[in-house]
């Protein structure tokens, strides 16, 4: 029996005079079918959507942030559940009340519209540590900036590529345990886009970075800028793998 | 009553709407067709040619890959390397097909490439011309 009908048999019950009149009317079928959409789905639909709202706008309360600069940050970064943990996705409405958002809440509200385009193993990472895995993804665009700063390109299997890893893993050891930060430089990896070699490029620069970390760590002589350094010199002595070579600007190649 | 249905179809539409533009917001400054056009010129597209050819071969093809975007739309990110070659650019993530079309020597011009946006399942949403560096 089809939707229509259905929809036609609950109108016959509450409306037989109407129902014998005009049972057979093509019309009234699709008014009729019109009807159940308006009565039943939307409000299905309302009624999904404002329980949502509703559930992430308590826990957002419950967490007191204040809206105003970096209440989107904070959100975004807010310990989730089962049920809550699509909620950092309306940071946005739920901060609402800022009239000026700044720079660095957009970068998040962009990580976090971008989220789909995540490996598998970065999505499971993150539904288990989505502090862990927000921080380190803000992360990565440090890395990205940092390394802009050496060069004017951002590519893949040169040096660009092999200083993006290195400097994330290195800043990701400064913020995390080893163990994390392992875990979410491996998450990152864990797709079969790339060729053999590159990937071992890419994973060879990420232990180097981790290393390099550990070793300034160890001697508390750790800065981005020094760990920057290091990239060059290790670059330069050849301890880094890159399979495309691209001169730093003002080398000559 | 018919300003109650109006009013709960505007707001689906708009939900629909928010929902499916929030996934391929583009992070980073992209320019319009006209402006790749300006910029790198109009050859016609040619897949081989793409697939085998430099930077300078495929910035000239960019214009018209973005006219002809409906052929990779719903392909997925593996589809595109296997027929348009491997990644050269980056963009977030290497699971996003990224072609360089332009790299700078230095910083007093920008790097573009072309930046194929994926969706959850890696399917190819929609296909821009992306500033690869830099943002400062």
């Amino acid at each position: 029996m089809s939707f229509g009908c259905k929809c036609l048999n609950v109108w016959r019950v509450h409306a037989p005079k109407l129902a014998t009149e005009m049972a057979d009317s093509d019309k009234i079928c699709n008014v009729l079918r019109v009807f159940c959409l308006i009565f039943l789905l939307i409000p299905t639909t309302l009624f999904i959507v404002s329980s949502r709202a509703d559930v992430c706008t308590d826990w957002f309360k419950k967490s007191k942030i204040k809206t105003g600069p970096e209440c989107v940050t904070k959100c975004s970064i807010l310990p989730t559940g089962m049920g809550t943990f699509d909620c950092p996705l309306g940071c946005k409405n739920l901060c609402a009340n800022n009239a000026s958002t700044p720079l660095s809440e957009h970068v998040v509200l962009s990580l976090l519209e971008l989220y789909p385009a995540l490996t598998r193993a970065e999505r499971e990472f993150a539904s288990k540590n989505p502090k862990d895995a927000m921080r380190g993804y803000l992360l990565s665009q440090k890395a990205e900036d940092i390394c802009s700063s050496l060069y004017p390109v951002s590519a893949t299997n040169d040096e660009s590529d092999a200083c993006r890893h290195f400097i994330w893993a290195g800043i990701m050891r400064k913020e995390f345990n080893l163990p994390t930060a392992q875990k979410i430089l491996e998450a990152h990896e864990a797709e079969d886009l790339q060729s053999v070699e590159e990937k071992s490029m890419d994973l060879a620069n990420n232990r180097a970075g981790l290393l390099a970390t550990e070793e300034l760590l160890t001697s508390k002589s750790y800065s981005e800028k020094i760990l920057l350094e290091v990239f060059t010199e290790k670059l330069k002595s050849g301890n880094l793998i890159v399979i495309k070579k691209i001169p730093l600007p003002g080398e000559v190649k | 009553m018919k300003k109650v249905t109006l009013y709960l179809i505007f707001l689906i539409i708009t939900s629909v709407n928010h929902i499916v533009w929030a996934n391929y917001r583009v992070r980073g400054e992209t320019l319009s067709l006209s402006m790749v056009e300006k910029k790198f010129g109009e050859s016609p597209f040619d897949i081989k040619k793409f697939a085998e050819g430099g930077e300078q071969v495929r910035a000239q093809m960019a214009s018209a890959l973005l006219k002809n975007k409906k052929q990779f739309i719903g392909k997925s990110n593996y589809q595109i390397r296997d027929t348009v070659g491997n990644f050269t650019g980056h963009y977030i993530s290497g699971l996003y097909p990224t072609y360089m079309i332009y790299s700078a020597k230095d910083y007093s011009v920008s790097s573009w490439q072309i930046v194929f946006l994926i969706d959850a399942e890696g399917l190819v949403q929609d296909i821009v011309v992306h500033k690869n560096c830099c943002y400062n």
